[in-house]
């Protein structure tokens, strides 16, 4: 029972410290889903930054790509940073054009910004079901990841279900509070959070590992002859591409992102929100990737058994850790987890509040906050049904949610190039966003989720067969 | 298309085509860290050229 002690009380110190941060950030007056959704256009540079990578990153980088850099090698950071690279270059140059538009033409959401960029509001539905098809699984897989931390910490499986039930209250409390201001401030505590126990847990790493420059470069020698530090298996340029593409457009694919784009409360803040993510990011995916190949180099060296599961490496290398260091970085999990199902989760009640609520039924927009707050303990609800079944599929799915919003990548991209464009790519739009995603579905149906990504239509990989598809629907008609 | 941002879109896919044609082609057998270090340097070359063409755009 003792070992249990260190995890639960910093577990409870994590989620009561994030309720309170929320309820002193709250707003008063809150009255229309701009004030709610997106802050009223007013979020600071540092708030949006952190907010914006917070989101980004999820339990994928701490558990996966630890996991997946200790069985493939290099190979696995650079997947990363070519998502990263693409960002920071889509970030710079389009994101204040985005940030313009959203302000003169009032949107909120993703989807209602498709649907006004090409006049259609049916156009803003359909986006919406991709988004709820394509991330709910995702944000489910996070919840999922929250019990699974949770029970890992207290090595009991009775306490996944807490874990569940933790995520559920605090994400529910953390957004219907106070809507985007509760949640960025959270957003900024966890974010935090996550970078502070990634970087303890790499210098502990490293004293406890290696101990010393030179046996560090010694350590790291074996791992380049045993071909870690080159492409590997399962590296090939057809699997490298098939990964890359779809992250490379995550920053105008994926609506829980291309929503901070809107929030920053002037151009400098927009500025500085590129800024600090690119540092978060890039410091991040450094420490995560390291932490992958120390982790492979002490196994080589045996000074820590060789590990089978890769979702299992920062578990292995953490049951050597201090209690505290292991605590503190099984919560970072939990954070990351935590701050990127939220943001899925809200950006989804945002389509359904303005897209659907008032778009398609014409509600008023007093109603509106309260239909959003009643959508996010739906779609809570059901989050926590999926993760409380927890179908095997669900992982799997939540893979192919980029790929499936690979279409969206030339849809927006058109739409913040020529805004003026409007209706006359109408059609092209549906035509080229319901092509695209067929296509994804069906390959996802006919190879399985997780095969769906990596096996190659006509020797291209799939992705880029989905991104020249919904293209070159589309271009026959962006005639202006 | 301004000259600025046809600099930062060409500078970007250039970086993007490097970040794939060099590790597949030079550096695949790398036994120590220089594709690590390459790829990071491609990251510290794309965070150099975003603050460059954002400092030179107009606060408001």
């Amino acid at each position: 029972m003792d070992e249990l002690v260190i995890p639960l009380l910093t577990l409870v110190l994590y989620f009561t410290v994030g309720t309170l941060i929320a309820w002193v950030s709250r707003r008063k007056g809150i009255k229309t889903t701009r004030d709610y959704y997106v802050a009223g256009y007013r979020l600071s540079g540092v708030l949006s930054a952190i907010s914006y990578a917070a989101t980004t990153y999820s339990a994928f980088m701490m558990v996966g790509l630890v996991g997946l850099t200790y069985m493939t090698g290099v190979g696995a950071f650079g997947f990363e940073t070519t998502y990263l690279i693409a960002t920071v270059f889509l970030l710079t140059g389009l994101s204040e054009r985005a940030w313009r538009l959203a302000r003169e033409r009032g949107w909120v959401s993703p989807s209602e910004m498709v649907a006004d960029l090409y006049g259609s509001k049916w156009l803003g539905l359909l986006v919406s079901i991709m988004y709820l098809l394509s991330l709910i699984p995702y944000a489910s897989a996070q919840l999922i990841g929250v019990g699974v931390t949770v029970q890992g910490m207290s090595g009991d499986q009775g306490f996944y279900v807490m874990g569940v039930f933790l995520g559920v209250v605090a994400g529910l409390i953390w957004m219907a509070l106070s809507g985007i201001w509760s949640l960025a401030t959270t957003d900024l505590y966890q974010g935090l959070w996550m970078i502070l126990a990634a970087l303890s847990f790499i210098i502990w790493l490293f004293s406890w590992g290696f101990g010393s420059p030179e046996a560090f470069s010694s350590a790291f020698s074996v791992l380049g002859e045993a071909g870690y530090l080159g492409l590997r298996e399962p590296w090939t340029p057809i699997t490298y591409l098939s990964y890359t593409i779809p992250w490379i457009f995550f920053a105008l694919t994926n609506p829980q992102v291309v929503q901070k784009i809107y929030m920053p409360k002037d151009r400098r803040a927009l500025r500085r929100m590129v800024t600090l993510f690119t540092l978060f990011g890039m410091t991040y995916t450094v420490i995560v990737t390291m932490v992958g190949l120390m982790g492979r180099a002490l196994s080589l060296s045996g000074k820590v058994p060789l590990v089978e599961d890769r979702d299992l490496v920062t578990p292995t290398l953490l049951r050597y850790a201090p209690p505290m260091l292991s605590a503190f970085v099984f919560t970072s999990i939990v954070a990351a987890a935590m701050t990127t199902m939220d943001a899925i989760v809200f950006t989804l009640s945002s389509s359904l509040a303005r897209d659907v609520y008032m778009g398609l039924f014409r509600g008023k927009e007093e109603r509106a906050i309260l239909v959003g707050r009643a959508s996010i303990l739906a779609l809570l609800a059901a989050l926590s049904a999926v993760a409380l079944a927890r179908p095997g599929f669900i992982v799997e799915l939540s893979v192919i949610a980029s790929m499936l919003l690979l279409p969206l990548a030339p849809v927006i991209l058109v739409g913040w190039l020529f805004p003026e464009i409007g209706g006359k790519a109408r059609v092209g739009a549906y035509l080229s966003l319901l092509s695209g995603f067929s296509l994804g579905l069906y390959w996802s149906l006919v190879n399985g989720a997780k095969r769906a990504l990596i096996t190659p239509i006509l020797g291209l990989p799939p992705s880029a067969v989905i991104l020249i598809v919904s293209t070159a629907v589309l271009l026959p008609f962006l005639r202006r | 298309m301004k000259a600025k941002n046809l600099i930062l879109t060409s500078l970007g896919l250039l970086i993007l085509l490097l970040s794939y044609l060099v590790p597949f082609t030079l550096l695949k057998d790398s036994r120590d860290l220089t594709l690590y270090t390459f790829w990071l340097f491609l990251v510290i070359a794309s965070f150099i050229t975003s603050l460059i063409y954002l400092r030179g755009e107009k606060d408001g």
